[in-house]
Parts: C-alpha cells; structure tokens; sequence
C-alpha cells in the first residue's frame, strides 16, 4: 500500500511525457515562434555556423520526391485540414549531419501575410521534418566540418501538402 | 481635480496632433525626386554601403533602412532588404518590401518579383501575373539570363497547363533567336531542357528526345538533360540507352556539374533533379 503514491507519480510522469510529445507546444520569444527551444550541439562542432546555400546544403532530394514522402507521412495521419499558405521551419544543422532540435516556426497566408494554420498540421508537418536524416555534412576545402543554418517550407493549398522549399 | 486633469489630457492630445502633423510636413533634407540625388545616395548607401557587407550582416539591414528613412522612395533599398529575408524563408518580411519596389519602380522589379516567386516560393499563378505585367511594361526584356516567356513556361509546366507552357517556350525561343531561324544557336541550353521535359510530360517521345539532344549539344554534361532522356529510354523499355544516359547524369552530378542556373544555391529549379533521384532510378 505505501508504493500506491510512488507508482502513481511514475504513472503520471509517462503520460505527461506522452502528452507532451503528441502535441508539441509552440514557444514564443523575442525573436519569433518555436517549435522547440532546445539548444544541444555536438561537442565536436565549433561554434561558428553558415548557411545552407554556402555549402550546398539544400535537403539532398528533389522538392518532387520530398513532397512524395510528405504525401505519404501526412495520409497515414489521416486528418483533414483547411486554407492556404506556406509553413516554414527553419533549423540548423550541425556539423556531424544531425538536425538540431532549436525550430523556428513561420506561417503566411498564399499572400504572405503572418498566419496560423491549424496546430495538428503543423505539429504533423513539424514531425515529417524530424524524420529527414540524409542532411549534407558541410565541409571546407580543409576538411573541417561546419554546422548551417536550413529551412524547409511546405506550401500548402486547401490544407493539402503541394509543394516544398527550397 | 478631475476637471484638471481632463484639460490635462486634452492639452496632450492637442501637443500630440500638432506634433505628428510638424512632423509630416517637415521638408527633407534631400530632394527625393531628383534622380542625381537619388544616384549619390545610392551609391553611398548601397553600392559603398550596404553592399560592402553580407547581405545577412546587421550593416546591410542598417544601410537600407538608413536609406529608407532619407528617401522613401528608391526602390532599390526595399529590394536588398528583402534579400536575407527571401533566401532564408522569411516571406511575410520578404514580400512587403518587394511590393514596395514595385509599386515604386514597376518597370525594374515586377519581373524580379515574379521570378521570386516562380523559383523561391513556387508561387505560380502569382509568378504568371507577375511576368504578364512586365511583358507588358518592358516587352521581350530578360530577367536572371532568360526571358519572360521561358517563366511563364515554367509555371505553366508546374502547372499542368502544357498547351500554354507550350506556346510559351515558343514564344521564349522566338524572342531569343529575334524571330531568326539562322539564330537559334542563341536559345539557352536550359529552353531545351525545359522544353525537352514538357513533352517528356506530354509524352510526345520525340518532341522531348529532339529537345533534350539540343541541350546536350551545347552542354554535353547537362545532369538533367541526360536524367530526362534516360528516363525517356526507360518509358521505351530500351534499359541499355537508359541506363547509359542515367550514368552519364551520375557522373555529371558527382563532378559537380548542374543546372547552371544562378540562383540554384537558394532554391531547386522545377523539374530539377538530384543523384538521389539518379541513384533511385539506377537501383
């Protein structure tokens, strides 16, 4: 009977950490919306970084192929979704390859205009991009590796995946 | 007490109004429609200016805004501004200052902002009215090396709309060649490609196989040309040409060579392949 409150507490610990993972929560700071605020790097990676289009680091499949996996990801979801517009997460990835979990959130409307689109879309989109692990490892002539900053925009029509960026 | 402090108030608002309104009619300092004025600046605050730094530094934004705040009227200041803004996805910063270039100059930047909007946000109907416009105020004018027409295919062809698509790539070759059949040797490799690929689409075999043996008759190496009509082969069931034209757009792409477009570092070009879709193919 005394272990009642300590399985209890593990039983409610788990769900929360379920709970949590199953709708991810924005986080608003100064400098715009996060999907994540966590900052972790890798030892290994100096603290310098660039940006994707110095060391040719658009995700290494075309925006038609991306789109198919998304297609794909989004339809075993199942969830029908309204509007128009575009989502963008923008990351960085380190320098061994690895996506960071630090995301900043952008919506617009079809006129770029700032928007919000339904949470679970983009909750679901968030979870898509976290599924890409082919990410190029930047490299200077020296051999030494970079970490970049990347983005991944999904243009959406009538709640429909029908594009991606870049 | 009360009655005080309401005429208080009221004196506030009438210092405030009378304030802002002192503001507004103050004359500038530079006559913002002189277009030598409008040079000097720019040339102080852009060409020796903003560009004399990364575009992602906090000088660029500096300069710009700098220039905004003296002359609100050049277009150019709106255009560099948007520029770290576009190429790292930020479009509702992006797209206000490129509509402000344009409603500014709309003869220099409606065809920018609808190549922006062809090759960055895949905006198509967006890019289509775009270019119609610009046809319009600066005909048969080029934009990034190529011409309106040769966008208008592009969105059309993203679009499915293949007939128009079609009579736009005419149009872009016409243009290029001055309605010329002894200047055709002008017409970009890439109004090859991307007509090669709209027939691949339409499955006119031989429309595409003609076009896309053009491209690489003036760049042999082409990655996508090469990919196009081996897929071509594979559509014919001929697996030996297909796999020999595959291999060639392998190699290609792992020595480096690609679409050959400017602005391919930011954005994929439509239709635009890469190894992983090579190596796919050759699995």
């Amino acid at each position: 009977m005394s272990n009642k409150p300590a399985i209890l507490l593990i039983i409610s610990g788990v769900f929360l950490l379920l709970s949590n993972q199953s709708f991810a929560q924005n986080f608003l700071l100064p400098d715009g919306e996060y999907m994540d605020t966590t900052s972790a790097q890798s030892e290994k990676c100096q603290k310098i970084y660039t940006y994707f289009y110095g060391v040719g680091g658009k995700y290494p499949e075309n925006s038609a192929s991306l789109l198919k996996e998304a297609q794909i990801f989004l339809q075993q979801k199942n969830q029908n979704y309204l509007n128009s517009g575009y989502i963008t997460f923008r990351f960085m990835i380190d320098c061994e390859g690895k996506l960071l979990p630090k995301t900043q959130v952008l919506q617009t409307d079809e006129k770029y205009s700032n928007y919000h689109f339904e949470r679970n879309l983009v909750n679901e989109l968030f979870a898509f991009l976290k599924t890409l692990d082919k990410w190029r490892i930047a490299k200077s002539k020296g051999g030494y590796t970079y970490s970049y900053k990347a983005f991944l925009t999904f243009k959406i029509k009538n709640g429909k995946v029908i594009n991606i960026i870049p | 007490m009360a009655k005080s402090l309401i005429l208080f108030l009221n004196f506030l608002i009438v210092a405030n109004v009378s304030f802002s309104q002192s503001m507004q009619t103050k004359t500038p300092l530079h006559d913002c429609f002189s277009k030598k004025i409008k040079d000097s600046l720019i040339e102080k605050y852009l060409d020796n200016g903003a560009e004399k730094y990364s575009y992602n530094s906090p000088q660029w934004q500096l300069f710009c805004d700098s220039l905004i705040a003296i002359c609100p009227n050049i277009a150019k200041a709106y255009q560099l501004k948007a520029i770290p803004y576009i190429k790292y996805g930020d479009y509702a910063k992006a797209f206000p200052l490129e509509d402000k270039a344009v409603e500014l100059e709309p003869k220099n930047y409606t065809a920018y902002r609808g190549f922006l909007k062809c090759i960055f946000t895949k905006d198509y109907e967006g890019a289509i009215i775009d270019f119609q416009k610009a046809q319009q105020l600066t005909p048969n004018s080029y934009e990034m090396d190529h011409t309106y027409p040769f966008y208008e295919g592009l969105c059309n062809l993203e679009l499915g709309n293949y007939l128009l698509a079609e009579e736009n790539f005419k149009k872009d070759v016409n243009i290029q060649s001055e309605g010329n059949p002894e200047k055709l040797s002008r017409v970009h490799f890439n109004t090859f490609l991307y007509m090669g690929v709209l027939y691949y689409e339409m499955k006119d075999n031989e429309k595409a196989r003609e076009n896309l043996h053009k491209c690489i008759a003036i760049y042999q190496a082409h990655p996508d040309a090469n990919y196009y009509l081996g897929m071509l082969y594979k559509r014919e069931h001929n697996t030996e040409l297909k796999n020999k034209y595959l291999e060639v757009a392998k190699q290609s792409k792992t020595k480096g060579y690609d679409i050959n477009e400017g602005n391919v570092y930011y954005a994929y070009y439509p239709h635009q392949i890469t190894l992983f879709e090579i190596n796919e193919e050759l699995k």
